[in-house]
């Protein structure tokens, strides 16, 4: 699974001090740590500052980083993932369990008020699911990870993942679907 | 790699990984390509879709640039991005060279071009080749 991570080179040429290299990173994966952290904090601010917070982690293990263990997406997503838990539980912990106004949608999306309501539905749904439930849903469909990949950065069996995504989903579809009066059943 | 798919194990798939068929285990999408070929398949790969496309509305911004830039400048030996007032400074004198040469092609038109230094040389030439950060801006 790891003999073909494409981003050794990278980190190898960024453990040298190569700034393309560093700058071909930064574009490949601030996207998919942005993603990841807005849709589980909900909050974009803070989702950019746990971003930096990501890249010096990043930075600090690129001269060491050793090809074979995991993919570096994938640890990657374990240390964003273990950051956004960290800051949702100081977030607990301090009173302000109430989630933070859903992130702005894409301009696209703020092009008619429907789009907007859509995606407010949606991650209003997703934030209601149980956390690891919610996280599952987050990596596979919205991260493309794959269901291995998943696993690992949940650190738990691939038919552990696919039973939260089954459930994550079957409350997904009852919340978001529309009234189906054929579809009694999964 | 799994030869055999049941109709059970299949809606189970699309239950937990969705329609889409390329996020679903390497070791079944092929035989799951057939299964999606019959009725039964195409009608549980359709339903789960449904789901799929309402999870699509929720799409969240792409970084802007200034992030990126601030991050990738955040990494060691990475070259330092220079105060703002700087590098209007060192686009000024860019200008100024362009300006000055346009003038002289206008006004001498013949031989060769001559190009005036631009007088607030103030700003050091190390500075203004080979800078990633400007090339962004």
């Amino acid at each position: 699974m790891t003999e073909d991570d494409p981003d050794t080179g990278l980190l190898a040429r960024i453990g040298h001090g190569d700034a393309v290299a560093t700058r071909m990173l930064v574009a490949a994966k601030l996207p998919r740590i942005l993603g990841l952290a807005t849709r589980l904090l909900r909050d974009p601010v803070a989702a950019e500052d746990l971003a930096q917070e990501a890249f010096v982690r990043v930075w600090r293990n690129a001269p060491k980083w050793q090809p074979g263990r995991a993919r570096f997406d994938t640890w990657l997503h374990t240390v964003v993932l273990n950051l956004c838990r960290d800051r949702l539980r100081r977030r607990r912990d301090a009173g302000g369990d109430a989630l933070p106004d859903v992130a702005d949608p894409a301009p696209d999306a703020e092009a008619t008020m429907i789009a907007a309501q859509q995606a407010r539905q949606v991650a209003d749904a997703i934030a209601a699911l149980p956390e690891r439930q919610r996280e599952a849903i987050v990596l596979v469909h919205y991260q493309d990870l794959s269901g291995a990949e998943a696993a690992q950065v949940l650190d738990i069996s691939v038919d552990a993942l696919e039973s939260l995504l089954a459930r994550g989903r079957r409350t997904l579809r009852a919340q978001l679907g529309p009234s189906r009066k054929g579809d009694a059943h999964d | 790699m799994t030869d055999r798919l049941t109709l059970q194990r299949f809606a189970d798939l699309a239950q937990a990984y969705g329609g889409v068929i390329e996020r679903w285990p390497a070791s079944d999408q092929v035989v799951a390509r057939d299964m999606a070929q019959t009725a039964e398949g195409a009608a549980i790969l359709a339903d789960a879709l449904t789901l799929d496309h309402a999870l699509d509305a929720w799409r969240v911004p792409l970084p802007d640039a200034q992030l990126a830039q601030r991050i990738a400048a955040s990494a060691p030996h990475a070259p330092k991005l220079r105060p703002a007032k700087l590098r209007v400074r060192i686009g000024l004198w860019w200008s100024g060279i362009g300006a000055a040469a346009a003038l002289a092609g206008a006004v001498a038109g013949f031989a060769t071009v001559t190009l005036a230094t631009p007088h607030d040389a103030a700003v050091s030439a190390d500075t203004s080749f080979g800078d990633l950060a400007d090339k962004d801006s």
